[in-house]
Parts: structure tokens; sequence; C-alpha cells
């Protein structure tokens, strides 16, 4: 693994508490002399916030289709006759 | 009863949507019923439900449950009496912290115009990990990835390319979430 891809390793487990803790320790001060490294984190936690809310859309989207199946074709015709009835009363 | 990893697999692969439409056939009626004995309509009903399925799958994906009987119908519940905002106490009701921050995520159209840099693949190879929480060794079955390393060094390029997208455009978080 290229040396990139190492500090950025090191940085998912700074950010998630995994890995060695007396390394983890070391990290987070190199990070402190380190602006670069330190801006790398921040950017780095955006980057995962933003891909966790983009797999929520996703998942968003699979269940609006999973819905209007149920909902509008034949074959659930139970279901939605039994949705149906629950409103009706 | 214990969530076990047949659910756990069968959440995180290929057969989500039929996951989902199980959740419905399995819950939706009786949450229906609690909604419609309320006054609620269907609508209300339709779109409470959808919010109640994201946040009992992530608990699902996260392994913070232990139990899922009732838990989904519980989620929906506990969102329906706060929107209807009937005096109930649910300042304590797991869940309700992610109901509340999902209702300002940004737009699905904004989040993938910023990723779109790290394309297609990449995109879903990182939320199949970070988001639906697949194991190397899945994620590598997937994506056809010979081993959990090939997968692992992918997974990292990636996420590098995205982190350096968020540097370039020193994109704060509040960007995301104005």
């Amino acid at each position: 693994m290229r040396t990139s891809l190492i500090e950025t390793r090191r940085i998912e487990e700074l950010l998630t508490g995994q890995g060695d803790a007396k390394e983890q320790l070391l990290f987070q001060a190199e990070s402190l002399i380190n602006p670069d490294l330190a801006h790398k984190i921040v950017h780095q936690e955006h980057a995962v916030d933003t891909i966790r809310r983009y797999g929520r859309e996703l998942l968003r989207s699979e269940i609006a289709e999973a819905q209007h199946e149920l909902f509008s074709q034949k074959k659930h015709r139970s279901f939605q006759q039994l949705i149906g009835k629950i409103f009706k009363k | 009863m214990m969530v076990g990893t047949q659910d756990q697999k069968q959440v995180t692969g290929n057969a989500r949507s039929l996951w989902i439409k199980q959740q419905y056939l399995d819950t939706f009626p009786s949450f229906a019923r609690f909604v419609a004995r309320r006054g609620g309509d269907l609508e209300q009903a339709k779109e409470i439900f959808q919010e109640a399925i994201v946040i009992y799958y992530e608990r699902v994906t996260d392994q913070q449950i232990e139990s899922k009987t009732g838990y989904l119908f519980g989620i929906g519940k506990m969102l329906f009496l706060k929107s209807r905002n009937d005096g109930s106490n649910l300042t304590s009701i797991e869940g309700w912290d992610e109901a509340e921050e999902t209702q300002n995520d940004p737009s699905k159209d904004r989040i993938l115009a910023f990723l779109k840099v790290a394309g297609e693949r990449c995109l879903q190879l990182l939320q199949s990990f970070y988001y639906e929480r697949l194991s190397m060794q899945e994620l590598a079955g997937r994506f056809g990835y010979r081993s959990e390393r090939s997968a692992t060094v992918q997974k990292y390029k990636c996420l590098e390319t995205v982190r350096e997208e968020v540097k370039k455009r020193a994109l704060a978080y509040e960007d995301f979430t104005d």
C-alpha cells in the first residue's frame, strides 16, 4: 500500500477509534504540529459523512420505489385492499 | 431475539429491496391502523413509515438493536406522535435524533454533484462500506475483487479522491446543511 493510502488508513483508525492506542496517540500528536495532516483529518471526516448521506439518499430512493410497487402493482392487490379498508373506517 | 448474521447479510446484500418490501408487508398494516385510529391519513402513514425504515435499517446495519420484534412499529409510532405533537415525551426515544437529523439532510442532487468526481463505482464501493457497513470480505465479493486486501486498497483510493475534493472545494460541513 502506498504511503498516502497508509496515512488515509491511519486517519480512519483515528476517527473510528480502531487500531493500536499508542500509535493513535502518536498520530494525534503529529497532527498537532502538522497542519496539513490536521486538515486531512477534518476533510476525511467530512468525506465519510458525505458518503453516508449519499448512502441514506440511495436507501430512501429504494424505499420509495418499493412503496410505489406495493401500492400500484396488481400482484400486491391483497395488501392494497387491506390498507384501503383501514383508512375507510 | 438477537438480530443474527443472516439478518445482517440480508439487509446489507443485494436483496435490500426485498427486505424493504417485507417490512411493509409485516409491519405497515399494524402501523396504518395505529395512524388511522388517531385520525391520520394514508399519505401521512406512508411518509412516516419511509423515515422509520431508514432509522430501523441504520440500527440493524450498525448492529445496535437486540430485538427486531416491534422495533420498526415503535419507531414509526414515535415519529407519528412527534409529527402530531400530541404531548408525548420524545426526548428519550431511541432513533429520534437520527430522524431529526435526516430532515436536515441536503438533497440527493447536491450530494451527487459533489461526489460524482469519484466515479459511480467508487461511490457504490464507499457507500457499501460506510453506509451499508459491509465487511471487507463482502465488499470484495460484491465488487469482484480477488482479495480483501485489493478491496481495501481500492476503498482507500476512492476515499482519498473524495477527501481531496472536499479539500479542493474547501467544503465546510455547513455547506451541506444550510
